[in-house]
Order: structure tokens, then sequence, then C-alpha cells
């Protein structure tokens, strides 16, 4: 990478993903076009640049020629910018060259935006403007006859936005989400720099999603980024901006249970996500439960996300294993969120859970189950999850347990688990035995990383006071094939035969 | 005579466009509506506010603010016929017509 290319300088758009995906922000003293189909949230972007920019120092002319600068500030009220109160201010001001449709106007003759470039460069004088919004130039095409007239007078537009050295977003429509850049040819107007917001359905879901097509003379993450559009306006994931870290600490942390920290060399690490895999009613939840109870018990906060469970049914079960967490929350000491996967998207999910966890400031997190989340998203969007969601947490120095679902209830393994297993560092799997018709249940760590384990399968059992766990299953086999073989072989031999090949 | 007709031309500075809008406007006025019309010249780079007020974005431009409703008139109104629509004066447009279209 070359540095000079990278060092050249970048406007904050005091959007922070998406200063990430742009290696800083947007060209400074340039104008970007910003491109995307009917409904992809370019007014919206455009609107939180320019409040963004208040909050930095840098004032913002909105040149809106679609949306009367009433109708805009009443739509954006519903993400808490007040424009009218901005604008008494003088930090923001509207140039208004939307068509009035009572005002009847014919063309007699050739004709220049000489008027509009007059009007935008008195209005960014007037407040010392330092971003300038132009939302959407596509709709001059309809106000007038001549497209090449328009398009002539838009370049014209674009010269005194470089004069005027201010930063500058330029929206366009586009008519598909994968086609040409822009309706009207406008890639040339502003050439320089491209910007697309997609909007695309996606296995019957709305996935949006943002790329940097082009910076001139400088540098932007490739390829497409998703994002939300929340109460805070848009939010941009920058996926590969997470960095690979290891987990910087030896530091142990109790399970909740002191056979399974026995098992796991200590406990788990403090900086680990730890994924706990199995069937329904295998004993997921109370593994969360303890979990969490184990880390109150240590002084330290808990926050659980549960998918699966209302709350009544989580704080009933915890309390029939004798932890009153109703008054643990009361006292500050515990957050339990339930939700429907249904009620979002998973992104905005990701968006809330970040958001809960920054608030919170919990030592330990759980997430019961990420296949309730699963069902709820495409495969592409879950990967993207799960990985921004782990690093987020691993950031946060912060322990994860998040739970899976397995489709069967013998063996078996679930896509939540393919896309997780290399991302957590340890690997709890609880499955069920058929011994002798009894459905039995066992517990196996299967990875722990940083650690020696205990790698026995071993007996789990949930009575009145909790999770127990036994003694290793001697005599059976094919636990985790899901096809559990009682074996001929005494057990006596079989402990003889276990003997000679000693744990390391 | 009362005035009818209350006409505002926006231009911007004093280019060709503006003095040929100019030209073509006080012409048609003279011949149709003499002694009938009021005209005022803005300039937008002198007068920002009252282009802002108006919503004026392409120039020169046509403002008939009396006789309402409000009509706007874009260009430098070489184009005759669509000055005279635009005006609203084609009711007694009987002699000129077509022969001055272009």
């Amino acid at each position: 990478m070359n540095d000079a290319r990278r060092t050249m300088e970048k406007l904050s758009t005091g959007m922070a993903g998406f200063d990430t995906v742009g290696f800083g922000g947007l060209p400074k003293g340039r104008s970007t076009l910003l491109a995307g189909t009917a409904g992809s949230a370019k007014t919206v972007f455009a609107m939180q640049f320019l409040v963004k920019g208040v909050e930095l120092g840098e004032n913002g002319v909105f040149v809106t020629f679609e949306e009367t600068p009433a109708d805009l500030r009443r739509n954006m009220l519903s993400l808490g910018w007040d424009c009218a109160r901005l604008e008494e201010q003088r930090k923001l001001a509207f140039v208004d060259a939307s068509p009035r449709p009572e005002e009847e106007r014919i063309e007699a003759g050739p004709f220049d935006f000489a008027a509009l470039v007059a009007r935008i460069e008195a209005c960014v004088r007037r407040i010392d403007a330092k971003r300038v919004v132009l939302d959407s130039i596509g709709a001059m095409f309809a106000q007038f006859k001549d497209p090449a007239a328009v398009r002539k007078e838009l370049y014209r537009i674009s010269a005194a936005l470089k004069a005027l050295d201010v930063t500058a977003i330029v929206t366009s429509e586009r008519t598909e989400d994968y086609g040409a850049i822009s309706r009207h040819g406008m890639e040339e107007f502003v050439a320089d720099n491209v910007v697309l917001l997609r909007n695309t359905l996606e296995e019957e879901k709305r996935r949006r999603t943002i790329e940097i097509l082009k910076f001139r003379g400088t540098d932007h993450q490739k390829g497409e980024f998703p994002f939300v559009v929340s109460d805070e306006g848009v939010v941009v994931i920058p996926l590969s901006s997470i960095q690979l870290r290891q987990s910087s600490t030896t530091l142990r942390i109790a399970s909740g249970s002191a056979e399974l920290d026995a098992m796991c060399g200590g406990g788990f690490f403090r900086d680990s996500i730890i994924l706990c895999s199995g069937a329904t009613g295998t004993g997921k939840t109370l593994m969360v439960t303890a979990f969490m109870a184990g880390g109150i018990a240590k002084g330290e906060r808990c926050l659980a996300f549960c998918f699966e469970e209302s709350r009544q049914q989580f704080f009933r079960n915890a309390a029939g294993w004798g932890f009153d967490f109703e008054q643990l929350e009361k006292d500050g000491k515990l957050k339990v969120i339930t939700d429907y996967p249904e009620i979002m998207p998973l992104e905005n999910h990701l968006i809330r859970m970040k958001k809960e966890i920054e608030e919170f400031k919990p030592n330990r997190v759980a997430i019961d189950s990420l296949s309730a989340l699963e069902r709820n998203s495409t495969t592409r969007s879950f990967r993207e999850f799960v990985i921004s969601l782990t690093a987020f947490v691993k950031d946060q120095e912060m322990a994860g347990l998040f739970t899976s679902t397995t489709p069967t209830l013998l063996g078996g393994t679930s896509v939540t688990e393919a896309h997780i297993s290399s991302i957590c560092d340890s690997i709890i799997l609880l499955r069920y035995v058929e011994v002798y018709g009894e459905m039995r249940r066992a517990l196996t760590v299967l990875k722990m990383r940083g650690s020696a384990h205990d790698k026995e399968i071993r007996e789990f059992n949930i009575d009145g006071t909790g999770m127990h766990v036994g003694k290793a299953f001697r005599n059976v086999t094919g636990i985790l094939a899901g096809n559990p073989m009682q074996l001929a072989i005494a057990p006596e031999e079989l402990e003889r035969l276990h003997e000679m090949f000693p744990n390391d | 005579m009362t005035i009818e007709y209350r006409l505002e031309l926006f231009v911007v500075g004093h280019s060709a466009k503006a003095r040929l809008a100019e030209h073509n406007l006080r012409r048609l006025c003279e011949a149709r509506l003499a002694g009938r019309y009021d005209i005022q010249i803005t300039d937008v780079l002198e007068n920002a506010e009252a282009a802002e007020a108006a919503n004026i974005v392409a120039t020169p431009a046509l403002v008939r603010r009396a006789p309402l409703p409000v009509r706007v008139v874009v260009g430098d109104l070489s184009e005759r016929i669509a000055l005279v629509f635009g005006l609203g004066l084609e009711s007694d447009d009987d002699l000129e017509g077509n022969a001055t279209d272009e």
C-alpha cells in the first residue's frame, strides 16, 4: 500500500461504520455520487452526513430537488434530527429546488442553472457551510424537457461546488440494484467518487448493503457491507475491519459448575467465546443460567439475550434451580432481554445487542440461542452476524456463552456450528444417549483453546439443584455420531483398557 | 389605466441571455399590454433571498405575479408562442400566431 494514497485527506462523516469502510471518510473537498434504488436510504444517509457534520462543528446545506423542506423536517424528526432547531442555530440550511405543483411552468427558450448556483453559493457563505447535499439530481430531469441541457447545467453545479471547497454528497436514483450506476448517465457528473446503496431481496429477506465503488486517488475497502437503518439513522457494519485477535489473558472464570470447571482445566478463559451445542432439552438453557449465576456469585455483571423463551419462563426455570433472577435483575447485577428473532432483521439485532452490551457493560454475555436467530436470516447475513458479534464480545474483554440447537435428537450438528466452531474458543457438546431403553444426557468438552481439558464423554444430570456432571460413559460408543451402541465388553475390562492409554 | 400584469424577471448578472430575455419581454409587453404592465428585474447575485422565496432554479425566469394564478416562464423568452401562453395572452393572439413561430 502506497502511504501517500492512504494519507490523502478524508473528511470524517461522523458515521463510524462508514468511516471505517472509507478509510477515514469521504474524500475532502470533493463531490461523491450516492446512487441507489428507491427506498435505499439515500436521503437518510445524506441528511445524517449533515447532522453528524454539525456535531463535528461543520455546518451543512441541503439542496432538495424532490421533497419539500417541510416534508424533510418532518421525516427526519422520526430519527431524532431536529432540522428546524439546527436551522435556527444557523448550522443547517435548506435550498429549496423542489417543484411547486401549484405553479404552472413553461419553457420558452434556452436557460441555465446560474440562479441555483448563486443560491447555493449564497447559502454556503451565509452559514459558512463545509458540507453540501444535493438530493436527488435525477428529479431535475423530470422538471425540465431537455436532458442534455440539464446534464450540462449539472456540470455547472459540480464546478461551483469544487470552487466552494465543500465536501458534497450528490444523490441519484438507480432503476436496479445491479446495473447502470445511475439513471441519466450521472456518473459523469461526479465521476471522482461513487458510493452505491443497495436494498435487495435475498431468500425473501431484505438486505441492505453499501459499497464504495471508487474514490479517485485514494483507497477504501472493497465490496458490499451490510447496513441498517435504525432509530439513529444509517449504521454500517464494517466486517473486514474486524481483526483476528488472540485471547490476551489466561485468567480463568467459573462456569457455574465446579465439575465443568474441572473438566475445562480450571474454568473458562475470560476473553473467550464458548459454544454450547445440543438438542432440545439437553440443558443448554441451564448452562446459560448456571453461567450467569456463577458470574454474579463472583460479583460480575451478566447480560443474557434469550430468543427461545419468555422472561417469565426463563425466570421460572432459574427459580426452579434456586436462582432468584428477578431480584438480581432489580439489583442491577443481571439483565435479561427476551425477544422473538422475527421482530427485526438480524443486522438490527446485531446493532441492538452491541448497544445493550455497551450500555450495560457486562462481564459475561449469553445468547440462547444462536440457532433461533439463524431462522430469521440468510446464510450470508448469519455468518456476518456471528463474526461481527464474536469479534465485538472478545474486544470488550468479556466471556460469551452462545448456545446452538441441533436439529436431531441424537448426534448431529447445525449450520450454526459450521459458521461459529472455528471462531469460538471452546465447544461443549450436550447429547442424548439411549442406554437400555432410557434417554440419558451426555456432556463433553470438544475443544478448549489454549488449555488441556477432560476428553471423556460424561453423564450429565439435571435435578432440582441444577446440573451435575458425573462419570464417563464406559460401555457406550458412538454417542457423538448419534448412533450409541452398548459394548459387550465388561466395564472392568474397559477400565483396564482406558488405563493403558492415560489422558494427557 | 390600471396595472393588470405584474411581472418579475429573475436574471443572473448581465449575461447575453439575461439581456435577450429582458428585450423579448419588453417587446411583447409593449405590443400587447402597453400601459397595463409593470416589469421588475431581479438580479439573483444581488438578491439571493428573493430567488429563494420564489424558488427560482433556472434563469432567466419570468414570474407572473398578477393576475393569479402565479405562472413561471423559464428561458430567454425567445420562443414567442410559449411566452404568449405563459403570460396567458393567447386569447387575444389573433394576428401574430404562427407567423412569428420559430
